[in-house]
Parts: structure tokens; sequence; C-alpha cells
């Protein structure tokens, strides 16, 4: 019985924010937006470099789409239920609040991460074109550690907003100011600080390795460093939701 | 999983085995000391041309594909089929004799006495260096989105017609509810 409540919740969750037509607008346009892979290896001569470019976000509309996607629902979702009080409806639920925010994290986060790895392997797979998988988990943890920054900062402040503005800002200057960071140190030839810096950005040196230089073990440091990050901003995320008032 | 879903996945595959870049691609390289490597999708279809600009000299390189390398003569022209490509400078090992001098330690009763040799040497060379302009031109003419377009064909117009009847069912439980 209590299994059976918990599911109606979770299906009243999920049908809230993937109502007709989203899925069926988002899913296909995944699926046949990664042809930019085909296009940029076929551009870029066969090499890494071009399966690499197709990967980097804002350039793949693949991630574009499941990045927005998880945005929206945290922020314009779950933020906009924090903002006008309506979040008091789902808790008068007989469910735990540790069960509401997992099934809240598995919709908001999860999902979009699911449907975006779903059809790029399937489109991989199709094409042919082979994709590192450290490639994959690199996107991976930068999704998971960009959307686990926006519910930290939405449970903060609970304002759909003030939340849009400091997400961009942050989520935007890391990336970018990280980038040149990373940038710069490739360019001086010192790569020893990019085990401490290449979470900021580890697309810069998926570049750089494309080139011909070995930077493995530092991406690999910067996917760990991200993962690291998520993790302790989803402890903090869960904690701030165990004891807020609504 | 909902009928519009199915669909709209139908959909999707169908204009993706449908559509194909026909966009001509010409990449051009210069073969220098590394090996020029890359992987050709089963997807793709064009040709590879190697040649040199110098009339006077005769320039081979190595070329792998497919699991095998062979020494080319160039100009070599060829259509790009799937699989690996290495195209590097043929190196030619050779082993010369050389002289060298080495020190001979011999104990004798009477104390060690160190004598010079001449001996013979021999060294493995190998010639690894282009020395004229190589060149390595692909032109793509043609890459599908899709391999085994056929396949994902019949399972786009599979998955419109399940979406279809799926509809159809659904809407006939609607209105009987």
């Amino acid at each position: 019985m209590r299994s059976s409540r918990s599911f109606q919740v979770l299906s009243m969750v999920y049908r809230e924010r993937y109502r007709e037509p989203t899925l069926e607008l988002v899913v296909p346009t995944m699926l046949v937006s990664n042809v930019f892979l085909v296009a940029f290896y076929e551009r870029f001569g066969f090499q890494l470099l071009g399966v690499v470019l197709a990967f980097v976000p804002l350039i793949s509309v693949s991630e574009t789409l499941a990045f927005s996607l998880g945005l929206r629902n945290l922020i314009f979702v779950t933020g906009e239920h924090l903002y006008d009080g309506s979040m008091i409806s789902f808790l008068t639920y007989p469910l735990r609040r540790e069960t509401l925010f997992f099934f809240i994290y598995i919709s908001d986060v999860v999902l979009p991460l699911l449907m975006w790895v779903f059809t790029t392997l399937t489109y991989s797979m199709l094409s042919g074109v082979e994709v590192p998988s450290l490639l994959y988990l690199t996107f991976v943890a930068g999704y998971l550690f960009s959307e686990n920054l926006v519910l930290l900062i939405i449970l903060l402040f609970r304002s759909p907003g003030v939340s849009t503005l400091l997400s961009l800002f942050l989520l935007g200057g890391i990336f970018v100011f990280g980038g040149a960071l990373n940038y710069y140190q490739l360019v001086q030839g010192d790569v020893t600080p990019l085990y401490l810096t290449s979470f900021l950005n580890p697309f810069v040196l998926w570049i750089a390795q494309s080139f011909g230089k070995d930077l493995t073990s530092e991406i690999v440091s910067g996917v760990v460093g991200e993962l690291a990050l998520t993790s302790l901003t989803f402890l903090i995320s869960f904690l701030r939701f165990r004891v807020m008032e609504v | 999983m909902r009928s519009t879903l199915l669909v709209s996945l139908g959909i999707a595959l169908l204009s993706l085995a449908l559509v194909s870049i026909n966009t001509h691609v010409s990449l051009n390289y210069s073969l220098g000391s590394k090996p020029l490597t890359f992987l050709v999708p089963n997807t793709a279809s064009g040709e590879i041309e190697i040649y040199q600009n110098s009339t006077n000299v005769t320039v081979y390189v190595q070329l792998g594909h497919g699991g095998a390398s062979e020494v080319v003569k160039l100009p070599y022209l060829s259509a790009l089929s799937p699989g690996n490509w290495s195209v590097e400078g043929y190196r030619e090992v050779y082993i010369t004799v050389v002289k060298k001098v080495v020190n001979l330690t011999q104990e004798l009763k009477c104390g060690n006495v160190t004598t010079q040799r001449v001996v013979n040497q021999t060294l493995e060379e190998v010639s690894g260096k282009v020395t004229v302009p190589v060149y390595v031109k692909v032109d793509v003419t043609k890459v599908s989105l899709v391999d085994h377009g056929k396949e994902v064909e019949v399972a786009g117009i599979s998955l419109i017609g399940l979406g279809a009847v799926w509809w159809v069912v659904e809407r006939g439980r609607r209105e009987e509810g």
C-alpha cells in the first residue's frame, strides 16, 4: 500500500514535468541532433578532434537540450513550488521528505541525463562513430556538477529569478574563465596545475589531447574533482531539503 | 510508453535513415615525421590520394589498412574503404658494418696488460625521413547518417505503425471508459 502511494507521488512529480508533448519533442530532437557527431567527424578528417568538438557543451545540441531540461525542471518547476509555497501540498502526502527529495531529484536531474545517455549511445552505435568512454563520463560529471549546483542555489535562495541569474553567472563564469585558465596553462607548457584546475572545464584538455598531447590523467583528475563536488552539493542540498521550512 | 512518443521516435529514425551528408569534403595533409592515422566509418565513401610533386624522384610510403601494411609507390589512388588507415614515410632498415676500437684487458702472470683492437660492429640503421614533401588528399563524397540504413528505416516505419495502432487502442479504451 505504502509503495503504491509512493509510486503515485512519483508518477505525479513525473507527469508535472514531462506532460505531453515534452518527451515527444525532446527525445527525438536529442536523437536527431547527434548528427553533428558524424558531421564534425567527417569535417575534421575522421580524427578524435571531430568527436571532441561534437561533445563540447553548447556546440552539442543534445547536451544543451538535456542541460536546459534539467535547468527548467529545477528552477521553473521545483523552484516555483518553493517560491509560491505549493511544495506544502507534496509534503502533506504520507511520504518521508527524504523520499520526496529523491523523487524530485530523479525527475528533475536524472531523467534528462538518462535521455541524453540513451539517445547518444543509440546514435553512436547506429552511426558507427566510436566515442571514448571517458568523454561520455566527462559530460556526465559536468552535467551532474552543474545541475547539483543549481539545485543547491534554488534551495538556498528559493527564488526562480535570482536562481536563474546566479546559476547562469556562476556556471558561465566557471566554464569560460576555467577554460581560459586551462588554456593559459597549456600554452605555458606547465601541465602540473592542470590536475587541480581541469575540473573547471575539462573540454579544453580534451581538445589539446586530440592534437596529440597525452592528458588522460589530468582529465581523469578533473572528472573525479567534479564528481566529488557533485557529491558535496548533493549532500548539502539533501540536508537543506530535510530541515527546510516551507 | 506513450503512442505519440513511439510515432515521434519512428519519424526520427526514418529521417536519420533517409538523409545523408552529400557535401563534398576535401581534406589535405602534408606527411610529417609522425604517421597519419584516421578511422573511416562504414558510413563514409570517397577516395584517398597520396602524391608528391617532385618529378625526378621516386617516393614510397608505408600504407596500413585493414590489418595489412604495404609499401606503395607514389602517386597512389584508392577508394576510401572503411577501417583504420595509417600513412607514414617508408622506413628502410639496413645493416652497416663499422670498425670500432675496443680496449681489451689481459691478465698475465706479470700483471694486467691493456691492448687496443679494431673489431667489426654491425649497426642497424633506420632511414625514416621523408626527403620530399608527400601529400595525402582524402576526398569524402558522401557520409550516411546511420550504418545499416535499411534496417533503421524498417525500425522507424515499425515504430510509427506500432504507435498508430497503440493510439487507436488507447482512443478506443478511452471511449469505452
